[in-house]
Order: structure tokens, then sequence, then C-alpha cells
């Protein structure tokens, strides 16, 4: 559980600590003050990724070299540790400390798993393959932290096989590109299909939540060549990457770029047979992305028993009444730790929560920042 | 850096292209280099200038060498029918460092990259494949950085030294992922050899 939060030149919060102490902590605060600021310094402390940019340099504050997060996390049965994360412009300087040493991102994150849901990531999960692809990946990654170097491997062997591709590269020089990306790719895929099914089976848990979860289908779709598809219909299960890439280099040259692999895969979920995703209403595919996200977490803390996750619900309210949101509250609440920004106060009411409001960067305690009025 | 002498400047700059150099060292280096005496300075500056002399490459296995050949090469108790192919003389030196090997070398200048231009043609592939056709070599390993370039350039080589027949094998798995030889400490590199394995066909 993470105790404190401390941040220097991030974004537009001020220079602050604050203490956590609870396993539920409600952020409020109007729109552009730094909620969700917060919530993403908390991500990128655990992660040191962004969740709501690629390069999470661009949280340094505007005018500052170099920003800084850290944080003291509590272990089960063993002392507490601090974190801390610093950032430069420029270069990309990145230094990760556990307790006083630098280590390395590996160690890192063997230290505070987390999973993040947004209003924005859930609207575009839906709408788009290579999001959903990201989705799964940081729930993977964080369930199996030997996923990201994987990933990043697979992306430089794409990178050079597409590069071979647009130069026209003989058979002879892509072979060993495709065997790489083959045994790279099908680690990839093994990983999130062995993630959806336990992310499916974990479903039916969150009913109130998500009550189409026991009459919904979760898969992993892989991209392959149209030649394949046809002969073996939908039972792709034999058909490997390695065969896949070969049956595709023909019409790869054409395109010069790789259309088989991981990065086309996809997530796929269906209720009573439709595609959700193209099919379903928008609250229908909120409530499916809130509950395989509290699946995510459930399976972080299935692998990885000594590391309790963090939930991250950045505005995910826009359509829940006062009831779904206490449910989602207490639900996530039991995965892990739970940081949850909203712009309505009144969501917030009679729950057992550390309460924040921030405010033009600054992080003020329920008690500090007094009744409705805010500052004095 | 404001308030610096041009030379100092110029200096730093130059430190800063060197392999591990941030700004940091290239200046504790320029300021050490500045306070040093004129004579240290010149014998300094004579060893870099006159390396291109000094110091050609080995024509067998091309690591640095003096002479012709490098001491490897001409050293007759190592075992010439075991070939380790490596991208750089670094790594020659890393693995020397481990004892863990008693063979020769080819070092090959790299590894295949399509992003930064680099094919099998500007290896040295086909000195290698000339030193296999020559029969001695019974063992092949291929030594390249545990990255996906070194993976794809040991698995081009593998398949141009298939028929050649002879065992091709690989250092085992446990090295870093994305990492470089020379940075993997000795008993790492050591294990890594000794269990190396089988290149598997494909
Ligand atoms: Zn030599």
């Amino acid at each position: 559980m993470l105790l404190t939060l401390r941040v220097r030149a991030f974004r537009n919060l001020a220079l602050q600590e604050i203490a956590f102490g609870s396993d539920l902590v409600l952020v409020t605060g109007a729109n552009a003050q730094g909620k969700s600021s917060l919530l993403e310094a908390v991500y990128q402390l655990a992660t040191t990724r962004s969740f709501r940019s690629r390069d999470p340099r661009e949280a340094i504050t505007h005018g500052e070299d170099a920003l800084e997060i850290g944080g003291e996390i509590s272990q089960a049965g063993s002392p507490s540790v601090s974190l801390s994360i610093g950032r430069a412009r420029g270069r990309g300087i990145r230094r990760l400390c556990v307790g006083q040493y630098i280590v390395k991102l590996e160690e890192y994150l063997e230290y505070l798993p987390a999973l993040v849901m947004t209003g924005e990531s859930t609207r575009s999960i839906a709408g788009s393959p290579s999001e959903r692809r990201r989705y799964m990946d940081r729930a993977t990654a964080s369930a199996l932290p030997g996923h990201l170097p994987d990933l990043a491997e697979y992306r430089k062997a794409l990178a050079q096989r597409n590069q071979l591709l647009r130069q026209e590269g003989s058979d002879e020089e892509l072979d060993p590109w495709d065997r790489v990306l083959a045994s790279v790719g099908e680690r990839i895929a093994a990983r999130r299909e062995e993630q959806i099914r336990a992310w499916q089976e974990l479903l039916p848990q969150w009913l109130d939540l998500f009550p189409e979860g026991r009459a919904s289908h979760l898969f992993y779709r892989r991209a392959l060549p149209r030649s394949m598809n046809s002969e073996q219909g939908a039972s792709t299960e034999k058909a490997s990457l390695a065969e896949g890439l070969a049956r595709a280099r023909m019409s790869d040259r054409r395109t010069r770029v790789t259309s088989v692999g991981p990065h086309r895969d996809d997530l796929g979920i269906e209720v009573q047979e439709r595609d959700l995703w193209r099919f379903g209403s928008a609250g229908q595919v909120r409530s499916s992305v809130l509950a395989i996200t509290l699946a995510q977490a459930r399976r972080v803390r299935q692998l990885r028993p000594n590391a309790e996750p963090v939930l991250i619900l950045d505005d995910v309210d826009s359509d829940l009444d006062k009831t779904r949101f206490d449910a989602l509250l207490m639900a996530a609440r039991k995965e892990g730790q739970t940081f949850a920004a909203t712009s309505k106060p009144s969501l917030t009411k009679g729950l057992l929560a550390r309460k924040l409001s921030v405010e033009d960067g600054n992080i003020l305690s329920d008690d500090e920042s007094g009744s409705a009025t805010g500052r004095p | 850096m404001p308030g610096l002498p041009d030379p100092l400047e110029t200096l730093i700059r130059a430190l800063l292209r060197w392999p591990g150099i941030g700004p940091r060292s290239a200046q504790r280096i320029a300021f050490h280099l500045a306070r040093e005496e004129d004579g240290e300075l010149r014998a300094l500056g004579g060893l870099i200038s006159g390396l291109p002399d000094s110091l050609g490459s080995c024509s067998r296995c091309s690591n640095f060498s003096e002479g012709d050949l490098c001491p490897i090469c001409l050293d007759v108790r190592r075992d010439d029918a075991t070939l380790c192919v490596v991208e750089q003389p670094d790594n020659l030196a890393a693995i020397e460092r481990s004892g863990a090997y008693r063979g020769v070398y080819q070092v090959l200048g790299g590894s295949i990259s399509p992003l930064r231009g680099v094919g099998p043609e500007d290896l040295r592939i086909e000195t290698l494949l000339e030193r296999l056709s020559e029969g001695k070599i019974r063992e092949l390993i291929l030594a390249t950085n545990p990255t996906v370039e070194g993976e794809a350039t040991a698995l081009f080589i593998a398949r141009k030294a298939a028929p050649f027949a002879v065992s091709i094998t690989r250092p085992a798995t446990g090295l870093p992922v994305g990492g470089e030889l020379d940075y993997v400490d000795k008993g790492t590199l050591a294990r890594a050899f000794e269990g190396r394995q089988q290149v598997p066909d494909d």
C-alpha cells in the first residue's frame, strides 16, 4: 500500500508531500485543477510510465528541468520501503531508487504493480485495437513483469523487419528476423492468452457492475494471413506465428509492412455472440472494461502474492449513479489500494476513505479544505 | 557550459561522444587534463594520434593487433578447432577475461541492422565462411550480443554455416536481455559458455 506521495515539478502540482494511509483514496476537485495529475504521479511512481501521454517526460512542469516523485510503501510482512523516480528533460535521464539504492527497471517494477482505468480509456478501448493491445499489455506486464522486455524486443525486431521490407531485402535476410519475431511474438501471445483466460474465469465475480459477465466470452484474436483464416476457419489454435509470417511474406513485401503478429492481434469480447466493442452500448462497454480491470487486479494478486496492486480510477463515474459508483469502489478496494478521482463531490458522501481535494495544484486533505466554499 | 574558455568547451564536446561519458564525466576529465603537466599531455596526445599507425587489425580474426596476427591467433596453445564469433573486440576481451574459453575468434565488426544500414555484406561473414571451408573447425560458437540484432545475426550465420556440418552453438541464456556481452560479469559469462546450446535448424 502506498502510504505517502511526494512530488516535485510534476505537471501543475505544487511541491508537496501527502499522507494517504487508507486503502481508498478519493480525490475531488473541478476540472484542470490537478486531480488527474495526482493519479498520474501515483501511476508513474508505480510503473515509471504515464497513462496520459506516451512520453512520461511530458509531465515535467513547464520551465523545469526535472521531475521527482517519491513515496513510501508498506509491504506485507516486511518493513516499509521508499520508491523514487527522477526524470530529466533532454537526453531523458531516468533514475529509479528503492530505498537509497539506484536500481534497474526490472527490480523497480517488483514493488508496486498498478492498474488504471480512465473515462477516456473506457471509451477509446471500444474504438481502437491498438488501445486494446495497450490495455491488455499493461495488465499482463503488471502480472508478469517479464512481458515488458519481450515487448521492447518485439518492437525492435518488427522495426527491423519492416525496414528490410521497405528496402526489398532478400529472403535470406528476412528469414532470421522472422525467426526472432516468431519466438518473441509467441511468448507475448501466449502470455496474453493466458491472462485473458484467467480474466474470463473471474468476470462473473462482478455481476452487479457488469450484469452480462456470465454471458460474455473474452478471447484473444490472432491476426493471421487470409489464406490461413479461410483454411482453418475459427480454429486458429494450431497456427504458429512462424507459419503466419512465412505465408504473409509475399503480401508483406507488396505492402512493405508486417501484417501478422502480436502487434496486430486483438482482445475480443462477445456478449451472446455479438461483438461488444462494435455493437455494445457505451454503458455496456464501460462496465465490461471496469469488470475486466478488476479481474486484471485479481490476477496480479494471484500471480504476485507479495505485491499488492494499486488501482487508479480517473473520471470513470461519468454516467454511474451513486449506488454503482459505491459498488465499484467497494469491489476495487478489495483488489488493492484504490485511488479514484471524480469531479462530483456528492459521489464521495458516506464513503469511509481518505478524502482529498485538489485546487490549482494544491492537494488539500478534507479537513484543511473546509466545507463547500473551498479556499478561505 | 557558460563561462568556459573555448578549448575546454571543445574538448568537453569531443569527450561527450565517447562511450559511457555523460556531461559530468566529460567535464571532470577535461578539467583533469587541463591541470595535467605539459609532458604528460603530449605523451597522451602522442599515444592517441599514433594509434592509426601502431594498431591495425588481425588479418585472420580482425581482433585489434599490432602485427599481422593478433596474440591469440599467434598462440599455438589455443584450440583452433573451436571458433567463437563476436561482434566487436570488446566482446572478445570480455570473454578472455572470463577465462572460460580457449579457442580462437572471428570478430564480425557489428551486427545486422537494416535500420542502421548494416547488412550481412558489411560484416566479416565471408571471411568466417572461408575459415570454415578450410575444414579444421569442429565447433562454431555464435557469441553475438543478446540483442535482437545479435540474435538475428547469429541465425543468419547459422544458416550460412550449415553446409559445413560443424557443431553450431550459442551461449546459454541467462544473459540479460538487450545487454551487451562486455557488461556481463565474469561468472555469468563463464556459465553461459559452459552451458552453450545447439542452435536448432529451422
Ligand atoms: Zn587474430
